[in-house]
């Protein structure tokens, strides 16, 4: 019996120590800047992918973009809580909030089943901030990551083998893609009863007023199509008319460049429809800092 | 009776049900009966059989009644084959419960071997042909002939490895607390007739049949009409204990047809030993039949993985309409070379009870833990989704 466990345990530990070998191998983008900060910020944005509008080593400024392709106001609320060590005094919090914010919800399906939106979160998060904790998902989790990490061995060598694809008519891409974006982007906003949403980012802005922290609500540049696909009506009701509760509630900043003249008309500065490209965050960024600026919020001792 | 009053109540009551009705409105009644909303209980044709065979065994007199209640329950609800399998004999499984058992190392260890490729052939080989399986079930009429054929093998693949699996992993399991329980598969792929895919396939449950249905019908002797009569009710009642559908009993029909012209022609005991035994490679003739065998069974299975008997005619319409001699418009390059690699394995092992019983044993121990650490990573890292179990329906 003694030699038998002996083998097993041998057995297992070769087994174990492997996997820990290839889940150390790599890890993804999202999960390294949140295990790895180096050091506290004096503005952060969390928010959805439209958060990747703001640039700041390019204006000097402390500060880091934390948001997730289409994260959840209440991911929002707990990766706010768990970057609060790494802030300074009176930090600012940008949030932008994006058109389909309010109607996102973990309970729903169509979410549920993506891997990767809610499995990073189980890679830094405390278990408690969680949604709908499971010990079985945790276990995906990591064998999904080590299983990645050991897809990302063959696929390095398939990423070269791909990077010479033709060019494209970017523009005309651009605009085809405008009606799909839309229609989606619209069903995601309707996914559920948004109050529970309204009460996290309520949550999020009451902790970082009281915290000393300054947020401010911001709905970065959106291609002009992109806005005029969505009816002036539906974006009342299902975005403005909440938006305009927690300004007016909370006495909250509301920075909106959603169509605005600047960047909206401008094609050459998206890289899609709702986002901007390399040159268009730059751009952006510049007026968004020179914003803060001017009402106040940014100060010089803000910058690097 | 009483066992089989419960497996009739909770299996087939609603087929019969059903079927009454679409008798009654063929001849223009429409009648409304009362039919019954209840889950299946797990393993109920398994445990129905093997109380019964200690039923039967007693009335034969073949065995003794047991005093022992613990022991008897324990027979029955044995955990590791309790949901799939394999169907054991009171007479083999029962007196183990009465002796005390020694923990015997080179049993323990060889119970892990075997569980190691269960797990191999049910997360790697069912899970991932389970994939493919259903893509090319689900939307069978946008698929070429070729790709259907395609989809009967990795089923066939699926299925194979998903009970065969199981049974394994029951066997290695019980292996571990020192019982013994009975071999289920055979590689039965390798057969060179079905008479011998029948003798190596889930052989608990044929020999169940053999001796507790076919031998008291008068087996083959008697006239040409009883041989013929008597194989058609055994793989009819075979498919029918496999579910409640048309398709089973179908798909148990024609391996009775497939099995015929094997006993008209007294041929089907002429491949009974290990194809190949002393031999690496199989003779010509033999691995054509093997091919043959394997494509027979891949058209019954089609019956069997079906919804209902339109979907697999119409399945075995395309399959053998022009868009046969297309190239398959499902090619998956992993999954086959998973295959391959797998029926490597089996074709090394196939004169044991597993395929890693005795493979790379002439082979030095660092090299032969570098196959099960290969195995067991394999099956960590490149497994298919997650599925339940096939036989756990039945």
């Amino acid at each position: 019996m003694k030699k038998f466990i002996i083998n097993i345990f041998l057995f297992v530990c070769l087994i174990g120590f492997s996997l820990v070998g290839l889940l150390k191998l790599h890890t993804n983008n999202y999960v390294k800047k949140f295990t790895n900060i180096p050091k506290d910020y004096d503005i952060i944005n969390l928010g959805t992918s439209h958060g990747i509008s703001f640039v700041y080593d390019e204006f000097n400024i402390n500060g880091a973009a934390f948001n997730r392709r289409a994260n959840t106001l209440y991911y929002d609320l707990q990766n706010y809580y768990y970057l609060k060590p790494h802030l300074k005094d009176s930090a600012i919090i940008v949030l932008p909030v994006s058109y389909f914010s309010f109607g996102l919800d973990e309970n729903s399906t169509d979410r549920g089943e993506i891997n990767p939106f809610v499995n990073d979160f189980y890679r830094y998060l405390p278990r408690k901030a969680i949604y709908s904790y499971s010990l079985q998902r945790e276990v995906d989790v990591y064998l999904n990551e080590i299983k990645l990490n050991f897809f990302h061995l063959f696929n390095k060598a398939e990423k070269k083998k791909n990077q010479h694809k033709k060019k494209i008519n970017r523009n005309s891409v651009l605009l085809d893609k405008v009606t799909g974006r839309v229609k989606s982007h619209k069903k995601m906003g309707l996914f559920s009863n948004p109050q529970p949403n309204i009460a996290y980012l309520a949550e999020l802005i009451l902790d970082a007023k009281k915290s000393g922290y300054k947020p401010v609500l911001v709905t970065t540049p959106y291609f002009r199509k992109y806005n005029e696909e969505f009816e002036k009506a539906w974006l009342k009701e299902h975005y403005y008319k909440y938006i305009d509760t927690l300004v007016n509630r909370y006495n909250l900043l509301y920075l909106d460049y959603s169509d605005d003249e600047r960047f909206s008309p401008n094609i050459e500065i998206f890289k899609d429809p709702d986002h901007l490209n390399e040159e268009g965050k730059e751009k952006f960024s510049k007026v968004f800092f020179q914003d803060l600026k001017e009402l106040g919020i940014l100060k010089r001792k803000d910058l690097k | 009776m009483v066992n089989l009053g419960l497996l009739g109540f909770f299996k087939y009551y609603n087929f019969f049900v059903d079927n009454f009705v679409n008798a009654f409105t063929f001849f223009g009644h429409k009648i409304d009966p009362y039919t019954l909303s209840i889950i299946l209980p797990v393993g109920i044709s398994f445990y129905t059989f093997q109380t019964l065979s200690y039923s039967i065994d007693v009335y034969r007199r073949k065995l003794e009644p047991t005093k022992d209640i613990i022991a008897f329950t324990a027979f029955v609800s044995f955990f590791p084959q309790l949901v799939a399998g394999p169907i054991e004999r009171a007479s083999n499984l029962l007196p183990q419960f009465y002796k005390k058992r020694n923990f015997n190392y080179t049993n323990a260890i060889d119970g892990g071997r075997q569980i190691l490729w269960g797990l191999f052939k049910k997360v790697v080989i069912a899970d991932n042909c389970a994939k493919y399986v259903n893509i090319i079930f689900n939307d069978y009429q946008e698929y070429s002939g070729s790709t259907l054929l395609l989809g009967g093998i990795f089923f066939a693949f699926q299925i194979y490895g998903d009970f065969s699996g199981y049974s394994d992993i029951a066997i290695g399991t019980s292996r571990l607390f020192g019982f013994n329980l009975k071999q289920n598969f055979a590689y039965p792929y390798f057969s060179r007739d079905i008479a011998e895919f029948w003798r190596r396939w889930h052989i608990s449950l044929s020999t169940w049949f053999r001796d507790y249905l076919y031998i008291p019908l008068g087996g083959s002797r008697g006239s040409k009409m009883n041989q013929i009569r008597n194989i058609f009710i055994i793989f009819i009642v075979s498919g029918f204990w496999h579910g409640a559908n048309w398709t089973f009993i179908v798909w148990g029909a024609l391996n009775a047809v497939y099995f015929l012209p094997l006993l008209l022609l007294k041929r089907n005991r002429v491949n009974i030993g290990v194809v190949a035994e002393n031999r690496r490679f199989p003779k010509l003739s033999e691995f054509a039949g093997i091919v043959v065998t394997f494509l027979l069974t891949v058209i019954a299975w089609i019956f069997f993985r079906s919804e209902n008997m339109s979907q697999a005619i119409a399945y075995l319409k395309i399959v053998f309409s022009k868009s046969f001699f297309t190239v398959p418009q499902i090619h998956p390059t992993d999954l086959m070379i998973f295959i391959i690699v797998f029926l490597s394995f089996e074709w090394a092992g196939r004169r044991e009870k597993h395929a890693l019983e005795k493979l790379w044993f002439n082979y030095p121990k660092p090299l032969r833990w570098a196959l099960y650490f290969s195995i067991a990573m394999t099956i960590l890292l490149l497994g298919g989704e997650a599925k339940e179990f096939i036989y756990f329906q039945f």
